[in-house]
């Protein structure tokens, strides 16, 4: 297994889950949580951190600035 | 948004106001990272916006000096601001209905003037926080709650107008274009003369409930496919860009 590149972290009480993370990510790193937050929304979670890039296009598509992409120091 | 730019919020605000998946949250994202690559001093800056949802972006999400006006005067009482105290970065942040629609006289005459300013106008095509009214940028053949049979009347070319006006940087992207987008507001701060960037963002409440239907994410997807850049909207025929948006910079004067 290669070693990460990111870290991603996820801000819950700010994601509205609007999926857009989700669906713009090619390697499906993120996902939805089974959940139902206070707010009634579904949030994003974390699935598979091991395949992530580190493009940030979730971090620079997220329309609630929910998203912090950190680049492992190597 | 990366942590280090959590400086240029007002965390405590948060979440923002805006509808699951709309894309002036996009937009905010763009404008603190080009101001922030910039280097600019948050301190020496002054945001002002109308009414709308457009108008929320700077007020009361930045940690600084903003002015929250009457609708459709942003631009009017960013001239005000920026002949008072011209040191000041004034950058009016709004929403179609308020800057091209109730305040496209403002915006004209302040694009004929060639005032310092850089203005951001969150295009969505509609009126979304007040129910979803037919505005001065709905595509035509679009429906909205006063349009139920689609839209008649053809849509302001914003981008022509405020060139024609006499704006000396002009440029137009949608929000799915992020990166072109921050590097376009970096060059708008940048300019000295007015500069007039149209952003096209995506309404999934009001508009895409309307029109498409599918997710936010599908709004974004159908908005690239509208939009064409300059460069190869040079390269084909009126009948192809009758349904087309073109994107890119206009004026780089």
């Amino acid at each position: 297994m290669r070693s990460l590149v990111a870290h991603i972290e996820i801000n819950q009480a700010w994601c509205k889950g609007c999926q857009i993370c989700v669906e713009i990510c090619s390697r499906g790193v993120l996902g939805y949580a089974t959940d139902v937050s206070d707010k009634g929304f579904r949030p994003i979670i974390v699935e598979k951190i091991e395949d992530c890039t580190g493009c940030i296009m979730c971090e620079l598509m997220c329309p609630d600035l929910a998203i912090t992409v950190e680049k492992v120091e190597k | 948004m990366s942590k280090h730019l959590y400086k240029y919020l007002r965390t405590e605000v948060f979440p923002t106001p805006f509808c699951s998946g709309c894309g002036h949250g996009i937009l905010m994202g763009a404008i603190l990272r080009a101001i922030d690559e910039l280097g600019y001093d948050m301190d020496g800056m002054l945001f002002v916006s109308g009414i709308g949802c457009g108008a929320w972006i700077p007020s009361p999400h930045f940690a600084a000096d903003t002015l929250h006006v009457t609708h459709g005067r942003p631009v009017a009482f960013a001239t005000g601001a920026k002949l008072f105290k011209p040191s000041l970065k004034v950058v009016v942040i709004s929403g179609d209905g308020d800057i091209a629609s109730i305040g496209g006289n403002h915006l004209i005459h302040a694009a004929r003037r060639d005032i310092d300013l850089t203005i951001i106008c969150a295009n969505n095509g509609i009126y979304g926080m007040t129910g979803g009214q037919v505005a001065a940028s709905t595509p035509l053949g679009m429906r909205t709650s006063t349009t139920p049979d689609g839209n008649r009347e053809r849509p302001f070319d914003l981008c022509k107008l405020v060139e024609a006006a006499g704006g000396t940087y002009v440029s137009r992207y949608s929000v799915h274009q992020v990166k072109p987008l921050i590097r376009s507001i970096q060059r708008g701060l940048e300019h000295t003369g007015l500069s007039f960037i149209e952003v096209l963002s995506p309404c999934p409440t009001q508009f895409g409930r309307r029109n498409v239907s599918g997710t936010a994410f599908e709004m974004l997807q159908t908005l690239k496919e509208d939009c064409v850049s300059r460069q190869k909207a040079e390269t084909m025929g009126s009948e192809e860009l009758k349904y087309k948006i073109v994107t890119g910079e206009f004026v780089t004067s």
